[in-house]
């Protein structure tokens, strides 16, 4: 009983050391050059991906109209008078012509708020080809915040490390600096073992922490999302507010590896799990399973109204934004 | 089939063992505990992989342990069967039978029976002009004999009056020879010759010993006459009734023609030749007389040809191992069943 307790610390702490020094592991995963090359070819982006669907109930004032009615600039209709309404509001030229009270009714002007929530747990601390998982997710994260900023939206995040870190919304550069900082922090590999929160926990805090109308992006791989537990906060927070999902994969995780056997790390056990890559069967049957699952999670957010696509980190990044079908950049 | 025929077994009983082996991968196969041969453990997989779909992987693992068709079962028997039966077989260590071994030397045991007593001294020999004691040809000759003696164990008796084991039954020809070097006549013994008390003496001690065989008794003896208590004729007798066969070598010389003039105080006494026939004949040997130094070789000699008798052994033949081929065979089998794997991976 005390062997096992001791080894697993002994390699939980040595796997913490060789962590660190691994190499390029504490360098953040988009330095300041890229973050710039970066925010120029947001705003160089021939379309604009940060799509309200419903703009309907952002919570601060601003330029762009929303669907509640209230004080606002823009006229929208009178109604029959009721005992309580405004005086102020009256329309008293209506009154002179027809002899009845009416009030007037205003659409009220909103400014949305743009809340990231990006995945860095450690399963996005993985890559096999051109970047970690974490990276994309970085870059996309990167990429909505830049253009929110360029339309002075005020940005925020949920960015999901070991534990959960909410940025609160704030226009200005200063959160948007933090944000972006945040989700190119250096980013050693974890173990699949260790506490981490999970991402149903993070949408019940965003949905909780935001206030109705916002544009919420949602980067992750959703490996530990249950389609069936999920739906009802996922409905939720589409209901008031606007959601994407984007799912970022490697391409081991679509598909196994081809050739030669694997041994891969179980943190549930010592003996670490053997696939055969030249098995077909094993291979179909993984594919098949994987496929099964991305299936319900499509499912799951059709039936929740929120658009969801998937990205590969071999994928380029204006795929990664949804670019629209026929729209070319530059490059 | 002359090969089939031709074909032994060192440890059969692993045959037998093949059944419950059998047995056995059956039930492990029936349980799913066998994965197919060609997914043997990775020898070299020294790097451990991360995957992010940790729980997916187990679960096809899993899958990939239990599911599978019955035929599928079957076959992963099969192969461990074809398997199991290569390394039986070289468990079971057949060997073929080569060419025969020589058989082993043709010698038996001898039991010199050495007579010590004073007459030894007697200087009736003649070598070169020069004349010599008896003691110093026996030793000479006995000496050489001994070294030429190969896969022959020897015993020495020494008697005068009391017979005693000098040397029991042995092959180690040093400790023979050194002894002989050191025989001294009328030292341990007695002055005297007591023969048939010796040859009693020397019944006794072979009856004592237990192998089959039975070794020859040398008798060498100037005896003249014995004490009359025991007949020496009577004991071989009974010793060639007991199944030991009695040689007799007459030492010195048989008149007193070869007398020396000076007798150094000694009494001459020529051999009893006719009597040492006697006792031989009595003990179912020959008497040899050894007139020289090259007599008496010539008749040890003949003793030796004359006792000279095969041993009943089998005939023994080299085994020439054959269980490299099964294991080769096996081993074989289990690259080949990795072959297509293999292709599949290079691909």
């Amino acid at each position: 009983m005390i062997f096992p307790a001791v080894s697993g610390a002994l390699a939980r702490f040595f796997g913490q050391w060789t962590a660190d020094v691994l190499p390029g592991a504490g360098q953040p995963l988009l330095d300041d050059a890229e973050l710039r090359e970066l925010a120029a070819r947001t705003q160089s982006l021939p379309w604009f991906f940060l799509d309200f669907q419903q703009d309907a109930c952002h919570p601060l004032i601003g330029e762009t109209l929303s669907v509640y009615r209230g004080r606002g600039l823009e006229f929208e209709d009178n109604r029959a008078y009721q005992p309580g309404d405004e005086p102020r509001l009256l329309n008293w030229r209506l009154y002179a012509r027809s002899g009845e009270l009416y009030t007037k009714v205003f659409t009220e002007e909103r400014r949305p708020q743009v809340v990231v929530l990006a995945d860095r747990r450690a399963a996005m601390r993985f890559g096999t080809r051109r970047q970690l998982k974490a990276t994309l997710v970085a870059r996309i994260g990167a990429c909505y915040a830049y253009q929110a900023r360029q339309q002075a939206l005020a940005v925020g995040g949920l960015i999901l490390n070991q534990a959960a870190e909410w940025l609160a919304p704030a226009s200005g550069d200063a959160s948007l600096d933090a944000l972006v900082r945040t989700l190119a922090a250096p980013c050693p590999p974890l173990g699949f073992d260790q506490d981490q929160p999970q991402l149903e926990q993070g949408l019940r805090l965003v949905m909780h922490r935001l206030p109705a109308g916002c544009l919420v992006v949602l980067i992750s791989d959703f490996a530990d999302l249950d389609p069936q537990t999920a739906r009802p906060i996922l409905r939720h927070l589409s209901e008031s507010n606007t959601v994407q999902a984007i799912q970022v994969l490697d391409p081991v995780e679509r598909q196994l590896p081809a050739g030669g056997d694997f041994l891969i790390e179980d943190p549930a056990s010592e003996r670490p799990l053997r696939m055969d890559g030249r098995d077909a069967a094993q291979q179909a049957r993984y594919a098949e399973n994987f496929r099964s699952r991305q299936a319900d999670l499509d499912a799951c957010f059709r039936a929740c109204g929120i658009p969801f696509r998937t990205c590969l980190t071999t994928d380029d990044l204006e795929a990664c934004l949804g670019q629209p079908d026929g729209l070319t950049t530059g490059d | 089939m002359e090969f089939f025929a031709g074909l032994h077994f060192l440890r059969p009983g692993w045959l037998w063992a093949l059944l419950p082996s059998l047995l056995v991968l059956g039930l492990l196969v029936r349980a799913n505990r066998l994965r197919a041969l060609a997914w043997l453990p990775v020898l070299h997989a020294t790097q451990v992989f991360r995957h992010p779909r940790i729980g997916l992987l187990r679960r096809i693992e899993a899958g990939g342990l239990r599911g599978g068709p019955r035929r599928d079962a079957y076959r992963r028997w099969a192969g461990y069967a074809l398997l199991l039966l290569c390394l039986h077989l070289a468990l079971a260590h057949p060997y073929r039978l080569g060419k025969q071994l020589p058989q082993p030397p043709e010698y038996r045991d001898a039991v010199f029976v050495i007579d010590t007593s004073v007459n030894m001294l007697l200087r009736d020999y003649l070598v070169a002009g020069e004349r010599v004691d008896r003691m110093t040809i026996l030793k000479s000759v006995l000496t050489h004999f001994i070294g030429k003696l190969e896969g022959n164990r020897i015993g020495l008796i020494v008697f005068s009056e009391t017979p005693y084991t000098l040397v029991p039954l042995t092959a180690d020809y040093d400790l023979l020879k050194s002894m002989v070097r050191r025989l001294e006549p009328a030292v341990l013994t007695g002055r005297s010759t007591d023969l048939g008390k010796a040859l009693l003496y020397t019944l006794q001690q072979l009856q004592q010993n237990e192998a089959p065989q039975k070794p020859v008794i040398v008798l060498i003896t100037d005896v003249n006459r014995s004490y009359r208590d025991v007949d020496p004729r009577s004991v071989a007798a009974y010793l060639h009734e007991q199944g030991f066969r009695l040689q007799t070598v007459g030492i010195g010389a048989s008149s007193y023609a070869a007398q020396e003039t000076d007798s150094r105080g000694l009494l001459y006494q020529p051999a009893n030749f006719g009597f040492l026939q006697a006792i031989a004949e009595r003990g179912g040997g020959r008497f040899y007389r050894a007139d020289s130094a090259g007599s008496l070789q010539g008749a040890i000699a003949a003793i030796q040809t004359a006792e000279r008798r095969k041993l009943q052994q089998a005939p023994r033949h080299v085994a020439i191992p054959l269980y490299q081929w099964p294991l080769l065979a096996g081993l074989l089998w289990i690259a080949l069943v990795q072959l297509p794997a293999g292709r599949r991976q290079r691909r």
